[in-house]
């Protein structure tokens, strides 16, 4: 290999591309001429110090993340599946029958339904998507957090905490159109939320909601005390029911 | 962990749960990486680099469907980007703005700048053909055979145009090289 064979093969071997032969015959080159060691050594510093200038601010994409998570939802998921022609007759006639399937598998024994389905939302969307960056995390932030958000109830984290769980971050959210704080627990059995808020004066306790949505491992509890009403939220293994009774008792 | 209780081979609800979700998990981390690169090779605002980023993601989203599992998605990401801005060029019809005039200025100072800087102004000097192949290989890791998926010229073009870059960074750098404390 010569000095313009090397220069042919230098950006190869700097992308760690070339074959054994190749490697061995830059090397051997490069033994014999300084001047090519030189520049190649150069070069390797040079990659080096571009990747370090280029990569030592990480540009912040979460603003770019929203958006498009927000026009990702835009589109209907019944749309992406019709989007198939050949497919469009089958997949009407599966969503009705499954829809009419699923919706028998759901045993919703008591109201607010809704607040649960949205309860199973944020928290999908939350620990799943990953997408939220405006969590206090468990230590002092999430001390504040819970002294601003229910003050006077130094003990409320303890009391619906699971049994061998810890806080792991806490954030405000909305269910519906109320406000609810949506603490997250990690516990043998994996994450657990537990969203709750404070019953505000004259309004009238609603009724604790079950829902569970068998062939999707779904499980949300309601549970509501005299000062406050939620949800806990876990998959299929997590006792949401004893929790949010636990919680309704301990509150 | 939660996503996998939600699986189910049963209907599509669940597909398009898993396919957002897989999307999510194998596309987004990419975004700062994407908007790293529109914003050190295109120029513009940090507005126009999030506008170019955005609509390759939702491209990327809507052809979902026909990105093969497994295989690089970082690629096909840049490769989409790139397509888009071609677009974008061939639409408006003018070159880009020239990134980092202000640091450019600074160049008669050396002894304020640092060596990353230094780097960073070179780099900056480099042409737009340049500074892609550079941007793309060095600093994003791709193989030069993806690079030139990419960019839709043969491997041999992109070879020439690091060794050519780096030919020219080389001597950009030697003066500043030859005066700074610590030096390349």
């Amino acid at each position: 290999m010569n000095c313009d064979e090397l220069k042919n093969a230098a950006s190869r071997y700097l992308a760690g591309e070339s074959d054994e032969g190749e490697s061995v015959a830059v090397e051997n080159h490069l033994a014999s001429c300084a001047a090519c060691a030189a520049d190649l050594a150069t070069d390797q510093r040079i990659d080096a110090g571009l990747r370090e200038a280029m990569l030592e601010e990480e540009p912040d994409a979460s603003a770019v993340i929203r958006r498009v998570v927000a026009r990702m939802e835009v589109v209907p998921w019944w749309r992406r599946v019709f989007a198939v022609a050949p497919m469009r007759i089958a997949a009407l006639a599966s969503a009705l029958l499954v829809v009419s399937v699923a919706g028998r598998q759901l045993y919703v024994h008591e109201v607010e339904k809704g607040i649960a389905l949205a309860a199973t939302n944020d928290h999908y969307r939350d620990l799943v998507v990953l997408k939220r960056t405006d969590w206090s995390y468990s230590g002092e932030s999430s001390a504040q957090f819970v002294q601003s958000a229910f003050p006077g109830n130094p003990g409320l984290v303890r009391s619906i905490a699971p049994a061998g769980g810890s806080l792991e971050k806490v954030r405000f959210c909305h269910l519906g159109k109320t406000q609810y704080a949506h603490f997250v627990f990690q516990t043998p059995e994996g994450e657990v939320s537990v969203f709750m808020r404070t019953i505000a004066p004259g309004e009238r306790p609603y009724q604790a909601a079950e829902l569970h949505d068998r062939s999707h491992g779904l499980e949300v509890a309601g549970f509501t005390s005299p000062d406050f009403v939620g949800a806990v939220v876990g998959h299929e293994g997590v006792p949401a029911k004893s929790l949010a009774d636990h919680a309704a008792t301990a509150l | 962990m939660w996503i996998q209780a939600i699986r189910s081979p049963v209907f599509e609800l669940p597909m398009a749960l898993d396919h957002a979700h897989e999307f999510e998990r194998v596309a987004l981390p990419h975004a700062a990486n994407l908007l790293r690169y529109a914003m050190h090779i295109y120029g513009g605002t940090k507005a126009d680099a999030e506008d170019l980023v955005q609509e390759t993601l939702l491209t990327a989203w809507r052809s979902f469907s026909q990105f093969k599992a497994g295989t690089n998605c970082k690629a096909w990401l840049f490769r989409i980007m790139i397509n888009s801005r071609y677009k974008q060029f061939r639409r408006a019809s003018s070159r880009p703005e020239e990134p980092l005039v202000e640091e450019e200025r600074n160049l008669s100072r050396p002894e304020n700048i640092s060596r990353t800087a230094e780097i960073r102004i070179a780099f900056a000097k480099l042409s737009p053909e340049h500074q892609e192949v550079m941007q793309l290989a060095v600093v994003e890791g791709f193989a030069i055979r993806e690079v030139a998926e990419m960019l839709k010229v043969p491997a041999g073009t992109v070879m020439s145009r690091l060794s050519r870059a780096r030919a020219q960074l080389r001597t950009m750098l030697k003066p500043v090289r030859l005066s700074g404390e610590e030096g390349l």
